[in-house]
């Protein structure tokens, strides 16, 4: 028994109470927790963010004192090495080298602003040439009324004129002798007015304004000296009848001819201006050549300008030219060329410099000079008016003419293709379907032609001739850029297309063949990925493309490789007529846009291009988004230049997104575009 | 044979798991709640402004940014010119007036900026702004 007790309560035997281990535990935590807050509460107040701005301030003034030695050891060494001298050997060598590498990159900006130059003086002899012509009667007819308001002013004046003295004395001699001729003036040219091209009326006014000026002088010679302010501003009036009577009975106060002769005669006369003798050539020679460039561009492109304002606002070219702000730059900082063989590393950099700002002057001259041209060609429409056979862009012996005719329909010379008349038979047009006019949905006239690429060719509604020739002008004036169209807009006429994704060109050796399909052909269904990259793309460059003038790799006359990597490339353009960036010869180019319509619309589509262009319109139909098809619009197949009307249809647009795609083939020079959208009737009610 | 005591009786219930629960979970909750606002910023210098208007914040917005390569980045994430576009024709369909804003590095060619703007006014989308360097913003 005291066993079995002495075993019960030994210390081995006796009951442990379990630790408190949560006690420790709790206390952790608790701390572990306060440590947390502490430190939040202390980031909250910035205590962090100080310690750390204090450590980057640190850091940054000692990286800042770092980089003040590093910079002061590169100085120190460059002025070392500018102070060594270069061998003698080395002098005319490294000279020549640095002379003949900037000599290259000024050559090409020269000749590019030689073929600019050429080009603008082209648009502009076109665009005076019509000017001349039209402005003619209309500036004779200003002239003409110009004299009959002066004169009926004068009359009125000197008729109310509330003088006591004055009255009696033009009661007395001056009314026979003064206020008869005036009257007669007036009368001249009432009837000058009526037919400005009658030579004899003409004439007669020329006297009649000899008589008024001599009459008006010498009675007011007579008159009372307090009636000197009268005297004045009656005079001046007679001054500027005479004139103006004399200019009317004269010719154009600016003669494009003479101006053109002029031009042709300083370039006769300056020897530098040849293509011939550029590669002989010196860097500074270049760069005054350059100078000369730019400023014939500018003049010619200011005459331009003059031109389609003075058509626009119906006023003399003479007139407008005066009031022009020329588009002449302020004077640049010129590059100051060593007068000697560089001696030191010093002088040859300063040679370097100098030639590299003359070549980067001559590189802003050519792209400022591109720019211009082709804002002037926007303005220039195209080249009807150009003689049979000139047409810019055409193949040789394609160069049907274009001259426009009441019918639309152009004439063309033997050997030439026809131009105009062929890109309308190339036309799907359908005849009009009289119970159809003014339906978009009864207006397609499915004729179930299938192409290779799947789709169905469905052609648009024929609209009435309407001869765009003499409309051209209007629309260019009259056009604005624009993606959204609105039935309840504020403006209702021409949206021209400026924005697009281009990508190109790929081979097409010089054929138009759509059935050479490349990846962006709807294949049948329009599927454009903007962020695709084509290896498949041209390869080779011929000299004569414009690009590789100023291509990096460019050598003379060598063909310029190309790597074939095709990408979108966004392009937004401020004319109506839109360049391709990559413009090479023998290329197919791809433009995607994607044009939104609040509600359904029909709208006339005109498409023009250099050269031949299809192109599809997806969900313009109803009928084309329950198949998921693209309308084909289909333009032409020649290889014909720019020309705003070339192509028009009437197609309904359906609400939301509608895409275009247009697939242009190349062929010589110029790849160009432009797309414009009309409401229904715009054209045919807007244009005077 | 054992003896039972009261105090053997007694079922106690440790505290420790249970606080070290707690404790996990408010700081998981903690961790979360710092992480749920995604930083839709992207690495590039923004262009100085001397007339920006400081706007109020707004995790609503569409952010479409722009590197100096030319890159696009939709909500701070690469993004192809399908993936933005896609975003902002919903955006014109859902909500037109949301706002967009544009993170262009100030070396981003002007081209792409105009693309962006291209497409808002297109899809009538006109709540447009461009982000630019804040002094005191950017500084933080």
């Amino acid at each position: 028994m005291t066993t079995n007790t002495t075993a019960v309560n030994s210390p081995a035997n006796r009951y442990q109470p379990p630790r408190r281990r949560s006690n420790w535990g709790v206390l952790t935590l608790l701390a572990i927790a306060l440590h947390i807050g502490g430190l939040g509460t202390l980031w909250q107040l910035g205590f962090f963010e100080t310690a750390l701005a204090i450590d980057k301030e640190e850091a940054k003034q000692m990286a800042e004192e770092a980089e003040r030695r590093a910079r002061e050891r590169r100085e120190r060494e460059r002025k070392e090495r500018e102070e060594r001298s270069l061998r003698e050997e080395d002098r005319d060598k490294l000279e020549d080298y640095e002379r003949e590498q900037a000599r290259q990159q000024l050559l090409a900006y020269v000749e590019e602003l030689q073929r600019i130059d050429e080009e603008m003086l082209d648009l502009k002899d076109t665009s005076l040439d019509g000017l001349e012509l039209r402005e003619e009667d209309q500036y004779r007819l200003f002239l003409a009324q110009q004299v009959l308001r002066l004169s009926r002013g004068l009359q009125s004046d000197l008729t109310n004129f509330q003088d006591p003295d004055y009255r009696r004395f033009a009661q007395t001699t001056a009314r026979r002798q003064l206020y008869a001729p005036l009257q007669t003036l007036v009368q001249v040219a009432e009837r000058v007015v009526e037919d400005v091209n009658n030579t004899d009326r003409v004439n007669s006014l020329v006297q009649q304004a000899d008589v008024n000026k001599d009459n008006t002088q010498r009675l007011f010679d007579q008159a009372p000296p307090s009636r000197r302010e009268a005297e004045t501003e009656a005079n001046a009036t007679g001054d500027e009848i005479q004139r103006l009577a004399y200019e009317l009975a004269g010719k154009h106060a600016l003669d494009p001819s003479e101006y053109r002769n002029t031009q042709e005669a300083r370039r006769n006369q300056d020897p530098g201006l040849r293509p011939d003798n550029l590669p002989q050539l010196s860097p500074e020679d270049l760069l005054d050549l350059a100078r000369q460039l730019e400023e014939n561009i500018n003049q010619n492109f200011d005459d331009l300008r003059a031109g389609q304002l003075a058509q626009q606002l119906n006023l003399p070219l003479s007139q407008v030219m005066e009031g022009l702000t020329p588009s002449g730059l302020p004077p640049r900082e010129q590059p100051q060329f060593p007068g000697q063989t560089p001696e030191t590393f010093a002088d040859l950099q300063a040679l370097q410099e100098a030639l590299q700002q003359a070549a980067d002057l001559a590189g802003q001259m050519a792209g400022r000079a591109g720019q211009q041209l082709s804002s002037a060609q926007g303005m220039v429409p195209g080249p009807p008016g150009l003689l049979p056979g000139m047409g810019l862009g055409l193949l040789p012996g394609m160069g049907g003419g274009m001259g426009s005719s009441p019918f639309g329909i152009g004439m063309s010379q033997p050997g030439g293709t026809p131009g105009r008349l062929d890109m309308r038979q190339n036309l799907d047009l359908t005849p009009p379907d009289p119970n159809a006019q003014g339906s978009g949905a009864n207006e397609v006239d499915n004729e179930g032609n299938t192409t290779k690429g799947g789709e169905n060719m469905i052609t648009g509604t024929r609209l009435p001739d309407v001869d765009l020739a003499n409309r051209e002008d209007f629309i260019h004036a009259n056009s604005l850029p624009g993606h959204r169209f609105s039935a309840t807009s504020d403006r209702s006429g021409w949206v021209y297309l400026n924005t697009f994704y281009t990508i190109g060109p790929w081979e097409n050796n010089g054929r138009i063949d759509w059935d050479n399909t490349h990846a962006p052909d709807p294949q049948p269904f329009m599927n454009i990925d903007l962020d695709a990259v084509y290896t498949d793309g041209k390869t080779k460059a011929s000299p004569a493309d414009r690009n590789t003038r100023t291509h990096p790799n460019r050598k003379h006359n060598a063909v310029i490789d190309l790597d074939g990597k095709l990408r979108w490339r966004f392009v937004q353009t401020d004319t109506i007529r839109m360049t391709f960036p990559e413009e090479y010869e023998d290329g197919t180019y791809y433009a995607y846009t994607e044009v939104y319509f609040e509600q359904d619309m029909d709208m006339d589509v005109l498409i023009a291009s250099d050269d031949a262009t299809t192109a599809w319109i997806s969900n313009s139909h109803p009928a084309y988004n329950a198949a998921g098809n693209a309308f084909r619009f289909h333009t032409e197949d020649t290889k014909s230049s720019w020309e705003l009307g070339e192509s028009r249809k009437r197609l309904r647009f359906t609400k939301g997104l509608n895409r275009i795609l247009v697939r242009l083939e190349n062929g010589p020079h110029y790849a160009r575009l432009s797309v414009l959208l009309s409401p229904v009737g715009a054209i045919d009610e807007q244009a005077p | 044979m054992r003896i039972h005591t009261e105090e053997q009786d007694k079922a106690e219930v440790s505290m420790s798991p249970l606080i070290d629960c707690v404790f996990l979970l408010l700081i998981f909750f903690l961790v979360a709640t710092i992480e749920k606002k995604e930083n839709r910023d992207i690495s590039i210098l923004l262009p100085e402004s001397q007339a920006a208007e400081r706007l109020p914040p707004d995790d609503e917005q569409l952010i479409v940014g722009i590197d100096e390569g030319g890159h696009f980045y939709l909500d701070g994430r690469v993004a192809s010119r399908a993936k933005w576009q896609a975003a902002l024709r919903d955006l014109a369909q859902l909500d037109p007036q949301r706002r967009i804003r544009v993170d262009a590095d100030e070396l981003t060619s002007v081209e792409h900026i105009a693309e962006i703007a291209f497409h808002c006014q297109k899809l009538g989308l006109s709540n447009l702004g461009f982000r630019t360097y804040d002094d005191q913003y950017n500084r933080r």
